[in-house]
């Protein structure tokens, strides 16, 4: 694996690591199997990335070599054949990370925080891998008898990907939100790809487990809802784009909790190609969108100064109608699916625990919603609002990608290889059509967005020959004939909801006009670690130590002592 | 082949041109029950086509993504009359595109690119009123989403013309499931097309919801999206109608197809009376008074979700 | 909402609305029902001090009278309700018009009147004429009212706004030539409705025409 680059030259650092990611490309379109396609998304993602890192990279010195040794770690992690690999490959995809936070701002919290919570999900990884090393005796990926490395593993990665109810302390939006554009985009897209992967790794080798698949789709849920809610309501640039990780993580958790539930086989199989099409709509996206974050200066989403450019408007509308869920791009496609998969499931139980499903279906539709509206946000403030036109190569790069997801859409076909249908008479030849079925011969509902984008865009141009071009006027925007001097601001956009949805998001009224939300599980766990932490300081006066850096480190080897002596025992 | 492509066309031109139709009825009704004598019913078709020969005056912030969207908005519509059994009862071509979940998708498109291409134009009252749309869009999209699955859980399958035949059954048709859907649908119709008691569409700028969104629009690009909300209405309506509340009476056939679009206006007529009966008996509500009426149509149609499944085992 | 006023409110206004039935006058097909007689030409003759020149030598200028009366009973009014004058009229406009009011300056009364065409008896909305919010929608501009110093910008905005082909129509003496306490609206305009306040017939009867009806 010569990923290993030469880093001391910013640019040139970057190129080769482009070049390695297309052949990681390569690599994993030879490879076949379902982990396949994991290597071809995080390739896609790098090979964006360090394109656009070669134009945005202003950061000095330190910025270039962490970010290569971060995707360094990240392909040993998903290459791996053995639980030690996987476990370095993790710790180096980790470690660089943490650094690029921390140097970003010269702030010590965020980068704490994103520590914390990952040395966290590192011990319960490793707690699960010893036990799967004690049972199947081998150091090696092979299939397992039991089920509780699975269970502990999943949830580590679940931290690791940031869910709910752990996603609440915002550790992730603050971890990803401070870092700079080009690493934000790693992190968020491969670095979350990359615990999914594992637990999508371990599921396949795990025997099945319904009750599990139910919390994960109940809780995929949810973190779907609460994700698209505080991205609708962030104020932040990157904030916004990292719950909006959240929330596509959560899309993902549901559908892994859908293949655990194994309600017939045709659904399972189903359900994997949901994980797939959904990890492929979110990555690249999810890369496109924090370019276009690098793109604008300023943080605050009400004062920005952005470039205009009709290029990048139609790319960062491309990328916003695909995370929304919306047709023909691929994002649709991957919520069209899972929805269909959490439905079709109710409709095969026909019990009361269909009622989960039902409820997460109906939940996610409402978290659809929300992503809808915070892309609409996003997008509008940092593109369309207002601005100055410009041009910039940095634009060019995310509009590529914006057509790169469009043309996703249409070729999501061979995504779901075994679901492939066709009605001829009715105008639709044999394979544009995919199916979702619950037992073979029985259909439930299809969709086709090849056909859908190429009716969209015959009809768009009918139309314009039947009406003709409209003659055009520019003047000044009518503002009820007064000069405007205030603006609608990204902040006001979401005070409806805020507003609204006072009771969830306790919203409240400082002084004049100043609103704040928080949330209440933040002050549930505040409340916890507050209580935690003062007595643990009361354990210090024994311990003659002052720094809570420690007590982390405590923590950790107590914890890697219990395991220890659980193995041994 | 040749009947199958007749019976496209026929539904597909007989959204396009009957559909503004309606709203001129039911603002024609408004007028008399005002006491006035009103406007003519072809008032849509009037202001369509004086608009198609004004000019277009854009603001200077927006570009040509402003002017052209509307374009691709209105042949959305035309896609999903493709899909839905809003004239013929039986499938013709190009329908496979996507079933009912996907038809919802595209109405999300449509509204997507509207609130977007709204906001090019920078002005501070399509923020606003695009604001106000986003936030009830989540509980409005839900719903649309939920009410096409409950039919679908019924019967197995997301095929709207499977579900059209279905509900034209006695016992499904007045179980109890059924009935939630129903109501939950009309609630979401009338949010989706803009009437009274969410939205009015008067002189006051400041309340406007959907009006805000072709606040700055003029000419040929506004006659699009006066006719593509013209034709929303009468898509949501019509799968209300076929659907949910009145299934029966479609014929088959090319001839069956021309009277099926008569037949479809005698229904329609039922629809907007109940429809006038509310608009002239209630007042608009407040903006955040709008949240609590979506979300009963949201549970409604949650709770006719799981009654199908679990009670029907 | 409680219980009590729905049960109390529903459908109320809706039956109240078919009970009456429609109440909408005939005009123009008809002679108008109740004129205001002094909103109206005027006739007569003699010398008067008209406080803003609007009689010279046994002519009346419609453009420049505002009712005050202080020539009666040497001037009386005739009942004509026809002193408008339309320069110039579209027709593309003849099933379609849309107006967007603007008032830059007025005492209020040319607004009453102007509202009052889509009552039920008078009801404009039979003709195709609509109220606008936004002149980007509107056909044609009204303007009421003196000129005044803050709305001079608001109204060229206006005017910039509205796409072609458009009309303008000055509603009122102020429009048209500043009545009695100013200066008239600095767009020429199209379509003059004099009065003080116009007649409601006047006014629509000039809408009427401006739009390209004959009737």
């Amino acid at each position: 694996m010569s990923i290993f680059l030469s880093i001391f030259k910013k640019k040139i650092g970057y190129a080769l690591s482009a070049i390695t990611s297309i052949i990681f490309v390569y690599y994993g379109i030879t490879i076949g199997n379902i982990y396949g396609y994991f290597f071809i998304i995080s390739g896609l993602v790098w090979l964006f990335s360090s394109i656009f890192s070669i134009f945005y990279d202003t950061y000095g010195k330190w910025l270039s070599p962490l970010f290569i040794t971060s995707i360094l770690g990240m392909a040993i992690a998903l290459t791996a054949r053995t639980y030690i690999e996987f476990l370095a490959g993790w710790e180096i995809m980790t470690i660089p990370a943490y650094a690029i936070i921390g140097l970003n701002r010269k702030l010590d919290s965020p980068a704490f925080i994103f520590m914390g919570f990952g040395e966290l999900s590192t011990i319960l990884i490793f707690a699960g891998f010893i036990y799967a090393y004690t049972t199947s005796n081998s150091f090696y990926f092979t299939a397992l008898d039991t089920y509780i490395p699975l269970i502990v593993i999943t949830f580590g990665f679940m931290i690791k990907m940031g869910i709910f109810p752990f996603l609440v302390t915002e550790w992730l939006p603050i971890a990803h939100g401070n870092s700079p554009a080009n690493a934000s985009a790693i992190l968020s897209a491969t670095m979350t790809l990359v615990a999914a992967y594992g637990i999508v790794k371990m599921m396949l080798l795990s025997p099945d487990i319904p009750i599990l698949g139910y919390i994960l789709m109940g809780i995929g849920g949810f973190s779907i809802f609460f994700g698209a809610l505080y991205a609708y309501i962030s104020e932040h640039v990157k904030g916004l784009l990292a719950f909006s990780t959240i929330e596509n993580n959560g899309a993902i958790l549901s559908a892994i909790g859908v293949y655990m539930t194994y309600p017939t086989k045709t659904i399972a199989e189903f359900a994997l190609d949901v994980i797939v099409t959904f990890a492929f709509a979110h990555s690249i996206a999810k890369t496109g969108l924090f370019m276009i974050s690098g793109t604008v200066e300023g943080e605050a989403l009400s004062k920005l100064k952005i470039i205009r450019n009709k290029l990048g408007e139609i790319g960062g509308i491309l990328l916003a109608s695909s995370m929304s869920g919306l047709l023909p791009n691929i994002g649709g496609v991957a919520t069209w699916s899972l929805l269909e998969s959490l439905f079709m499931e109710a409709y095969i139980l026909h019990s009361t625990l269909s009622s989960i499903s039902i409820i997460t279906g109906s939940v996610i539709a409402m978290g659809e919603g929300f992503a809808s509206a915070a892309m609409i946000k996003f997008i509008s403030y940092t593109q369309v609002f207002k601005g100055i036109t410009g041009k910039s190569a940095k634009i060019t790069i995310f509009s590529i990608i914006g057509f790169v997801i469009l043309i996703l859409g249409s070729l999501s076909y061979l995504l779901f290889r075994n679901f492939i249908y066709g009605v001829p008479s009715l105008g639709i030849p044999n394979g544009f059509i995919i199916i979702s079925e619950y037992s073979s011969g029985k259909i439930f509902g299809d969709i086709s967005p090849f056909y859908v984008l190429i009716l969209i865009v015959v009809f768009s141009l009918l139309t314009l020959g039947i009406f003709g071009k409209p003659k055009v006027r520019k003047t000044n925007t009518w503002n009820n004939g007064i000069k405007p001097r205030e603006e609608y601001t990204a902040f006001a956009f979401a005070n409806n909801i805020r507003l609204m949805l006072s009771k969830l998001l306790r919203t409240e009224i400082k002084g004049d006009s100043l609103e704040t939300s928080t949330d209440i599980f933040w002050k549930v766990m505040y409340y916890i670690a507050k209580k935690y932490v003062s007595f643990s300081r009361r354990l210090a006066r024994s311990y003659m130590n002052s720094s809570i850096s420690w007590y982390i480190i405590y923590m950790i080897l107590a914890f890697i002592l219990i395991t220890i002596l659980v193995v041994i025992l | 082949m040749i009947s199958v492509f007749l019976e496209t066309i026929i539904q597909a031109i007989g959204v396009i041109l009957v559909s503004p139709l309606y709203s001129g009825i039911l603002d024609k009704w408004k007028a008399n029950v005002a006491s006035r004598k009103g406007q003519s019913i072809f008032q849509p078709y009037f202001d369509i086509f004086k608009l198609l020969k004004k000019e277009t005056t854009v603001s200077s912030n927006a570009s040509s993504i402003f002017i052209y969207t509307p374009y691709v908005v209105f042949s959305t519509y035309i896609v999903i009359s493709l899909v839905i059994p809003v004239v013929y009862p039986e499938p013709i071509l190009l329908t496979p595109t996507v079933d009912f979940l996907g038809g919802a998708l595209l109405f999300s498109l449509a509204g997507f690119l509207k609130i977007i291409e709204a906001m090019e134009s920078g002005s501070n009252f399509v923020a606003l009123g695009s604001a106000r749309a986003t936030s009830f869009s989540f509980l409005g999209e839900s719903t649309l989403i939920t009410v096409f699955f409950a039919v679908a859980l019924i019967t197995g399958t997301n095929n709207p013309y499977i579900e059209h035949e279905f509900a034209q059954i006695p016992q499904y048709y007045l179980a109890l499931d059924h009935i939630l859907a129903t109501v939950a649908f009309f609630m979401l119709w009338l949010f989706e097309t803009g009437k009274l008691p969410v939205e009015s569409s008067g002189l006051a700028e400041l309340g406007m919801i959907d009006d805000a969104l072709i606040y700055e629009y003029s000419g040929k690009p506004l006659a699009l999206l006066k006719w593509g909300g013209y034709m929303k209405q009468y898509l949501l309506g019509s799968v209300l109608l076929n659907v949910f509340l009145l299934p029966w009476g479609m014929q088959l056939g090319v001839l069956g197809a021309m009277e099926d679009i008569g037949i479809m206006f005698i229904k329609w007529l039922f629809l907007l009376f109940i429809a006038l009966v509310i608009d002239t008996s209630l007042a608009k509500l407040r903006l955040f008074k709008v949240q609590d009426f979506l979300a009963v149509a949201f549970v409604l149609s949650i709770t006719s979700l799981l009654l199908s499944v679990i009670q029907n085992a | 909402m409680d219980i009590g006023s729905w049960g109390e409110i529903y459908m109320n206004w809706f039956l109240k609305g078919l009970k009456k039935g429609i109440k909408t006058e005939k005009f123009p097909k008809t002679n108008p029902i109740d004129i205001a007689p002094w909103s109206t030409e005027l006739n007569g003759s003699g010398n008067v001090n008209c406080p803003t020149k609007a009689i010279d030598n046994g002519s009346w200028n419609s453009e420049r009278c505002i009712y005050c009366r202080r020539c009666y009973p040497l001037y009386s009014p005739t009942g004509n309700i026809d002193i408008f004058k339309v320069n110039k009229k579209n027709n593309i406009f003849r099933r379609s018009f849309y107006v967007y009011p603007i008032d830059i300056g007025t005492c209020g009364g040319c607004n009453l009147e102007l509202k009052l065409i889509s009552s039920p008896q008078y009801d404009m909305t039979r003709f195709g004429i609509f109220f606008t919010n936004t002149p980007r929608h509107a056909d044609a501009l009204i303007i009421m009212g003196i000129m005044t110093e803050g709305m001079k910008e608001p109204l060229l905005n206006a005017y910039e706004a509205m796409p072609e082909p458009k009309l303008i129509i000055a509603l009122g003496v102020c429009a048209i030539s500043g009545g009695i306490l100013g200066t008239g609206s600095q767009i020429k305009p199209d379509v003059i409705i004099p009065g003080c306040p116009p007649n409601p017939y006047t006014i629509l009867k000039a809408l009427i025409e401006a739009k390209g009806d004959k009737e």
